[in-house]
């Protein structure tokens, strides 16, 4: 059965987990809460408008961007209160979604400046500064992830596309080691650029495990996974799925064969596949299979009435699934062997569910 | 019950239910600021088409959506001159406590009787597939209500009328 | 473009939508064609042409022309042959039937002279008729087809306005 956690009934636009699991940050509007074993332990108050985005780094470190245009990056001290320090982004927009690099030693924050800044600390000055990602993007970066090499890094664009770019700076990162993305690789460097054919809005992207494919979900419903050949040359594959159920918001990778994904259609499903297709493969907590009764007024007289009325046969004020609001973000939770065994999910609906897969 | 206005309600659910996918978005063009883009239109790339469902010419919905807003119009049915005041009416009456009904609009759309516009706030406070039955509901009600009001009027009409002539038999 | 000198202050124009292979001749054909081949009989042949090959980026007056043939050839299909078309259409001909019905419900005809075709009787209203047929095709599209459809259209930044 999934767990779920109810914190509170306002929106979750992220969350993360600390890498033993005890420690959950959650956004709250402007505030930054932090539960230990779901009970509310702090509340980080520095942002003044709606905080985004936020991350864990593999050590407890935490970084948070708002709309204010900021991105905080929080230490704990020997009393154990957290305290920040001020990250130089110089962006002129609303910061949208933060990651650390897998190696801890950068962050990028993705922005509705069309642009993204990578983060890394510079020693001499005791602060955060930023290099910034430009070219090309044309519209707010809704999303990013970062390739396991700590290098590469990808962008979801509400100008259509998910590109794939090189995050390296020089002094900071050692010389990577060549992937089918690009082998000599300077910082801003354009590794792939994938679109639909519908153009819309790409909402997530995610490098699998080995990185050495990506997925994007975009606002046409569908989910798309890319499977470069060499630098510089067109992808092997570019694998399309659409679906009938309202578009995803939110995507992460169980395995190198599969996939999940959820958004607005409040309950996550599983896509799989490999180079040869992807399809999409069951839901987990299905409303179609759903046991939940549905409450009220059951006779059949109603029941026609509201079907000549409304075109709805259900007097629902309960939607079948756990979440009863769009999912947010979607986070794998537990693996083993290589493979993710537990999903974690965040909606508006101010729930945080864990699922076995 | 029209025959007609099931499929016509049961599209305007769906059609709506696609286009309420909204997120929080804040503006390119301002800073620190976060505007319903439908109703901004100053980033392209944020706005969608509109589209139109139409039972008749007298009965349309307009809906058009973007990342994080939607506004959606109504045209209601005015068969003769008695329902076009008693729509006008209405829609004065709902949209002069237009705050206490968070989602109306305080002005209708050009050539459309009301309008609604939902944020992404509201599909945050509220959840969606309730603010879906509202719209349905609401487009329900409103078609009952003008005509129940007319039948009102036309018997006060007339009772005033035979109260009127009828020293005059 | 200079990367380096973009100013974010400044509106972007509209992201380009990708604009169909055909040329507008070809569609001034292919109206044709689906005018003769709904006044033949055979509508349905006629809308699994338009589904093929939709008019993105053609411009005006081709593309009404077009469009309103189609909306024609739509509504003349007989009610009961409609599950069996859109049964047999895939998920790509299903997405451009959708935008087809809802451009014809955006631009109802101002005459509908096939009216008598499917034995009903024009009402008051003008296009009150075929809207309901669209309506009709609408909600038999809903059973094969789900809310990611209408999404999937929504988002579409090749449209036919």
């Amino acid at each position: 059965m999934p767990q779920i956690h109810q914190l509170g009934h306002s929106s979750i636009a992220d969350f993360a987990f600390s890498a033993n699991k005890d420690l959950l940050a959650v956004p709250r509007a402007s505030n930054v809460e932090l539960y230990n074993n779901f009970k509310l332990s702090h509340t980080l108050t520095e942002h003044d408008k709606t905080v985004t985005g936020l991350d864990i780094s593999p050590s407890g470190r935490i970084v948070t961007c708002s709309q204010d245009r900021n991105a905080l990056v929080w230490d704990r001290d020997a009393s154990g209160e957290w305290k920040p320090s001020l990250v130089l982004l110089r962006i002129n927009r609303a910061a949208t979604s933060v990651r650390w690099s897998p190696d801890e030693r950068k962050f990028a924050v993705g922005s509705g400046a069309r642009l993204i800044a990578v983060c890394y600390f510079e020693e001499e000055n005791d602060w955060w500064v930023s290099k910034h990602i430009k070219k090309p993007l044309h519209s707010t970066v809704l999303n990013i992830d970062w390739h396991p090499n700590s290098v590469l890094l990808a962008a979801a664009s509400t100008d259509g596309y998910a590109r794939v770019f090189s995050a390296y700076i020089k002094g900071v990162d050692e010389r990577p080691a060549p992937t089918a993305w690009g082998e000599r690789i300077p910082f801003q460097t354009l590794c792939g650029e994938f679109t639909n054919e519908t153009g819309s809005w790409v909402h997530d992207v995610a490098f699998s495990p080995s990185g050495d494919s990506l997925a994007y979900c975009a606002h046409d419903a569908s989910v798309t996974v890319v499977y470069p050949s060499a630098p510089e040359q067109p992808p092997r594959a570019v694998i399309n799925v659409k679906t009938d159920i309202l578009p995803f918001k939110t995507l992460t990778w169980v395995s190198e064969t599969s996939l999940v994904a959820a958004g607005f259609a409040c309950h996550p499903v599983i896509f799989s596949g490999n180079e040869n297709g992807w399809k999409q493969e069951r839901s987990l907590d299905d409303p179609e299979t759903s046991s939940k009764t549905t409450t009220g007024d059951s006779s059949a007289l109603s029941m026609f009435r509201r079907l000549d009325l409304k075109g709805s046969d259900q007097s629902d004020s309960v939607l079948p699934t756990i979440h009863q609001n769009t999912i947010t973000v979607v986070r794998p939770f537990e693996s083993s062997g290589g493979k993710v065994t537990k999903i974690c999910t965040a909606g508006i609906d101010g729930k945080i569910v864990i699922f076995a897969i | 019950m029209s025959q007609s206005l099931r499929p016509y309600l049961q599209c305007v659910r769906q059609s709506l239910g696609g286009a309420l996918c909204l997120e929080d978005f804040a503006s390119e063009i301002v800073e620190r600021h976060n505007v319903p883009e439908v109703e901004a239109q100053t980033t392209p790339s944020a706005v969608l088409e509109p589209i139109v469902i139409s039972r008749n010419d007298n009965e349309k919905v307009l809906i058009e959506p973007s990342i994080n807003s939607v506004r959606l119009s109504i045209a209601i049915k005015q068969a003769d001159e008695i329902e076009g005041i008693l729509v006008h009416m209405l829609t004065r009456f709902l949209t002069a406590r237009a705050e206490a009904f968070r989602i109306l609009r305080r002005k209708a759309v050009d050539g459309y009787d009301i309008s609604f516009l939902i944020t992404n706030v509201h599909t945050e406070q509220m959840l969606r597939h309730k603010l879906v039955d509202f719209i349905v509901q609401f487009m329900e009600d409103v078609d009952r209500e003008i005509s129940e009001m007319k039948l009102f009027l036309n018997a006060r009409a007339r009772f005033v009328a035979e109260a009127f002539l009828a020293p005059f038999d | 473009m200079d990367f380096r000198n973009l100013v974010v202050d400044e509106p972007l124009e509209k992201p380009a939508a990708q604009v169909s292979s055909y040329s507008s001749s070809d569609f001034q054909t292919w109206t044709n064609d689906i005018k003769s081949k709904a006044s033949r009989g055979d509508a349905v042949g006629a809308i699994m042409q338009a589904v093929n090959a939709p008019p993105y980026g053609i411009s005006e007056p081709v593309k009404s022309a077009f469009l309103s043939a189609v909306s024609a050839a739509i509504v003349s299909v007989k009610s009961s042959e409609i599950p069996s078309v859109i049964k047999s259409m895939d998920v790509n001909q299903r997405d451009v039937l959708l935008k087809y019905l809802y451009w014809s419900m955006a631009h109802p005809p101002t005459a509908t002279p096939s009216a008598g075709r499917y034995g009903a009787v024009p009402t008051s209203a003008s296009g009150g008729t075929t809207t309901g047929i669209i309506l009709s095709y609408f909600e038999k599209l809903m059973t094969v087809a789900g809310e990611g459809d209408i999404s999937r259209v929504l988002s579409d930044r090749r449209q036919f306005s």
